[in-house]
């Protein structure tokens, strides 16, 4: 009987993650945020202590895959960067698939401040060749950027007149699903000195704490926990009452968490009773 | 011939680009904006050139009706479609968009709910695998399994509110202290060991690229 526990057929925990996975997104059950990590409370602060019209810039390094994740992050950044009248810049220089999901949050939050195209915000959208784009912002951004993702010029937008590289950039975050946030590490902060942060997807997090630790990086986001997390601290210092899908999101994942873990303490159990009768 | 100057261009420029790094002059900083300008340029015929392969290898496929040849009409389909909707709502506007209703429809109502479905398949595999693989056969996958279920606790909200609710309420025990194991378990060991990953990466990478540049491996030309 145990033998054949411990040989389940993965379709049956396909099933059970699956239910742990709906269950808790139909009953809606919460599990709050108790806790902020020290490196999602590092970009807060840094992002907070901006003086209003300070530019971000937000590079949108995922696709569709990982947003879930990420999507997440950029709208409770969004809803941040808006309530404190920063001034924020979307590019999405890597996935080109990326472009609508990016305008269509940059649109939503920004519409909810009732901040303006083109004039609180710009959106870039894709330009192909990601470390000629790096390097080139040092220079001039509009030498790599004609139009933004409206395909409006930039000399026509108010916003981007404002802004010639990385000089007047007072943040860049790379929200990634990949490998993109050391490259801006090793061109934009180390050849340009603009400061970097990201936010990344919970399975590359520990990647990026070497980069948080020697200060090349000014604060790191772990996946949809990082998500929750600044959702907690953007909506404790009331900059919006809007909940966001970071904590409904970690909420299903505790669910499917405690089923793992229960699982894995089943199966060795399990496992240990046949090894003991075995001897 | 047609071997040595692909070497000879890579070599050289390769060798120019690390140099122009640690000279900050005028020339220096004209070079590397040519090279972006280049480096766009070759992007883009990147990008011709792949689609070209991709179209021609699933035709192929299709035509010969070789292995999974069905899959290949949907990725044909996709690379038809996708322009086309794109090229409607341009004809309606009378102008190039990238923001159409046609496009949009199709992008978030086909496109994103595909790709994100293929991803998230991710978690039932890693499930069936955790469940085969996380047992106490040695020292070493004890080690595995404890760190595991210590992130695990420690990253969903869940394991603060249990311990808050029940040893936390103890006066020499934290609150948040799945977190703290969780956050500390990242940082100190994982962070020991990442870096070391990293020094070791990059001293290949740097070794690889000198072997490149110097023509002493070719494989980048196909052999």
């Amino acid at each position: 009987m145990l033998d054949r526990l411990l040989t389940i057929d993965r379709r049956v925990i396909f099933i059970i993650v699956g239910i742990a996975v709906i269950f808790p997104a139909l009953t809606k059950i919460k599990f709050p945020i108790t806790r902020v990590s020290e490196s999602t409370q590092m970009l807060y602060d840094r992002i907070d202590e901006l003086p209003p019209n300070s530019a971000i810039m937000i590079s949108l390094d995922y696709g569709p895959s990982s947003m879930a994740e990420l999507q997440p992050q950029l709208a409770a950044l969004l809803h941040h960067c808006f309530a404190k009248n920063l001034r924020v810049i979307g590019i999405t220089p890597v996935y080109v698939d990326a472009v609508p999901l990016g305008r269509a949050e940059f649109e939503n939050i920004a519409k909810k401040h009732n901040k303006q195209n083109g004039v609180d915000y710009c959106y870039l959208g894709y330009r192909p060749g990601f470390l000629a784009l790096v390097l080139g912002f040092g220079k001039d951004i509009g030498e790599i950027y004609q139009r933004d993702a409206y395909r409006t010029l930039l000399k026509d937008i108010p916003l981007m007149q404002q802004l010639t590289n990385y000089d007047d950039i007072a943040l860049l975050i790379s929200l990634a699903s990949g490998a993109t946030p050391p490259i801006w590490v090793a061109y934009a902060n180390a050849r340009y000195n603009q400061a970097i942060a990201a936010g990344v997807t919970g399975v590359m997090v520990s990647d990026f704490f070497p980069y948080l630790d020697s200060g090349q990086m000014v604060g790191l986001l772990p996946g949809l926990k990082g998500a929750a997390e600044y959702e907690k601290l953007v909506q404790a210092a009331g900059y919006t009452t809007e909940s966001g899908q970071g904590a409904p999101g970690m909420s299903i994942q505790s669910v499917v968490h405690i089923v793992l873990i229960l699982l894995i303490v089943f199966c060795n159990v399990a496992h240990f009773i046949t090894r003991r009768r075995e001897n | 011939m047609r071997r040595q100057i692909p070497i000879w261009i890579c070599g050289v420029l390769g060798l120019l680009l690390v140099i122009q790094f640690f000279v900050p002059h005028q020339v220096s900083e004209d070079f590397l904006d040519k090279s972006n300008d280049w480096f766009r340029i070759l992007t883009v015929f990147a990008f011709v050139i792949g689609i070209g392969s991709l179209i021609r290898l699933h035709a192929r496929r299709i035509s010969r009706r070789g292995e999974n040849w069905r899959y290949s009409i949907a990725v044909i389909a996709g690379i038809v479609v996708m322009p086309l909707v794109a090229l409607i709502d341009s004809i309606k506007a009378s102008e190039f968009v990238t923001n159409g209703m046609w496009f949009e429809w199709f992008y978030f109502n086909f496109y994103v709910p595909l790709d994100a479905t293929m991803f998230s398949l991710l978690a039932f595999f890693i499930a069936s695998a955790a469940y085969r693989a996380f047992r106490t056969r040695t020292l070493d996958a004890t080690l595995l399994l404890l760190a595991g279920i210590a992130l695990m606790i420690g990253n969903a909200p869940f394991g603060n509110i249990f311990w808050d609710a029940t040893l936390g309420k103890l006066p020499f025990l934290p609150n948040g202290f799945p977190t703290i194991l969780g956050d500390w378990i990242l940082v100190v060991p994982g962070m020991a060991a990442k870096r070391a990953i990293l020094i070791g990466l990059a001293l290949g990478a740097i070794s690889q690229s000198l072997r490149i540049l110097l023509g002493l491996d070719r494989a980048w030309m196909g052999g």
